[in-house]
C-alpha cells in the first residue's frame, strides 16, 4: 500500500541530517565567538 | 516529520531568520543599544558601520547579500509553495559567504551571517516544496547565457578579492571584508543561476538578480574612490547587464505565460 502523500514529506532523510549539522556547527561558532575564540574583527 | 508539522518548523526558522535581521539591522541603526549593554556606548566597531565612508562600499555590500535574504525569507511568509526559487535565492549569499570565508580567513566569519544564515540554510533544507520541485526545473539557455557572461568578470572581481583577503593586513582585511565582497560577486552568480532554473516564484529572483548588479553598479558610481567600488566602466556594465538580465527573463517569462494560455 503506498503511503498518503498528504501524510510524507518529500524531503530526504539526508537534509535533516544536513540541518542538524548546521545548527550545530552554528551554535559551536556563535559559542566560541562569544568565548573570544571566534572571528578577529567582528 | 509529517508534512504539517514541517510546515510549521519551516515557518518558526522563516521568522527566526526575519526576526534575527531586524535584530542586527537594529543594531546597525543604533550601536549605542549593544553598546550600552555591553559597557561602551559609541558601540565600538558596529558605529562604524554605514557611517565610516571608508566602508561605504563594503557595508552596502554586505547590506546587499543579507537583503537578498530577507526578501526570500519574506517570500516565504506568505506562500512558501509558489516560492521555492525565493528560499534558494535565501540561501544563496550565505553560501557564497561560507565559501569565502573556506577559502580565505576566520575573519570573514562573522556572528551577524552566520546567526541568521543557520536558520536559513535549516529551512531551505527543510522547505516544504523544494525537493518535490527539483524535478521541475526548466532551465533558460538565453538566462545562463547572460550568466556566463557576467561570471567572466565576477569570478575575477571575487578572485581579487579573495587575493586581497587572503594576504591583506589591512583594516579591512582585519574586518572580513573583502571576503564579503567576493560573496557578493558569486552571489550575483548564484542567484542569476537560480533565476534561469524557472522554479516556482522565479520572478522574484529574476528581478532581485538585476537590482543586485544594477545598484552594486550604482553604489560603485555614488562612491568611485572607496576601496570596493567597480570602477565607472564595470559599474555602467554591471547596470547595463542588471537591465538587459530583467529585460530578457520577462520575454522568457512571457513566452511561458503564452505558451500556458
Amino acid at each position: 500500500m503506498s503511503a498518503d502523500p498528504e501524510e510524507t514529506t518529500s524531503t530526504p532523510r539526508w537534509a535533516y541530517a544536513a540541518a542538524i549539522a548546521v545548527v550545530v556547527l552554528a551554535v559551536v561558532f556563535i559559542v566560541m565567538h562569544l568565548a573570544g575564540e571566534g572571528a578577529v574583527g567582528h | 516529520m509529517t508534512p504539517r508539522l514541517q510546515r510549521r518548523v519551516f515557518l518558526v526558522l522563516v521568522l527566526l531568520t526575519l526576526g534575527l535581521a531586524a535584530f542586527f539591522g537594529a543594531i546597525v541603526a543604533q550601536p549605542g543599544l549593544i553598546g550600552g549593554a555591553a559597557s561602551d556606548p559609541s558601540g565600538g566597531h558596529i558605529g562604524e558601520h554605514f557611517r565610516d565612508p571608508e566602508h561605504r562600499v563594503h557595508d552596502l555590500g554586505f547590506g546587499l547579500l543579507i537583503g537578498t535574504t530577507v526578501i526570500g525569507a519574506l517570500a516565504q511568509v506568505r506562500a512558501p509553495a509558489i516560492n521555492v526559487a525565493g528560499q534558494l535565492m535565501a540561501a544563496t549569499p550565505i553560501l557564497a559567504l561560507m565559501l569565502a570565508a573556506l577559502v580565505t580567513d576566520r575573519r570573514v566569519l562573522s556572528i551577524p551571517w552566520v546567526a541568521i544564515g543557520a536558520p536559513t540554510l535549516v529551512a531551505t533544507l527543510l522547505h516544504p516544496d523544494l525537493f518535490r520541485s527539483v524535478g521541475a526545473t526548466r532551465p533558460s539557455r538565453r538566462m545562463i547565457a547572460l550568466v556566463a557572461i557576467a561570471a567572466v568578470p565576477l569570478l575575477a572581481f571575487a578572485a581579487g578579492n579573495i587575493a586581497l583577503q587572503r594576504s591583506g593586513s589591512s583594516h579591512h582585511a582585519d574586518l572580513g571584508h573583502y571576503g564579503y565582497m567576493a560573496a557578493l560577486d558569486l552571489t550575483v552568480i548564484g542567484v542569476g543561476l537560480v533565476s534561469s532554473l524557472r522554479l516556482a516564484g522565479w520572478r522574484l529572483t529574476r528581478l532581485v538578480t538585476g537590482s543586485l548588479a544594477a545598484l552594486f553598479g550604482i553604489v560603485s558610481l555614488v562612491f568611485p574612490d572607496v576601496e570596493g567600488s567597480l570602477g565607472t566602466a564595470w559599474a555602467l556594465a554591471a547596470i547595463a547587464w542588471g537591465a538587459g538580465f530583467v529585460t530578457v527573463a520577462e520575454i522568457v517569462g512571457r513566452e511561458d505565460a503564452a505558451r500556458s494560455s
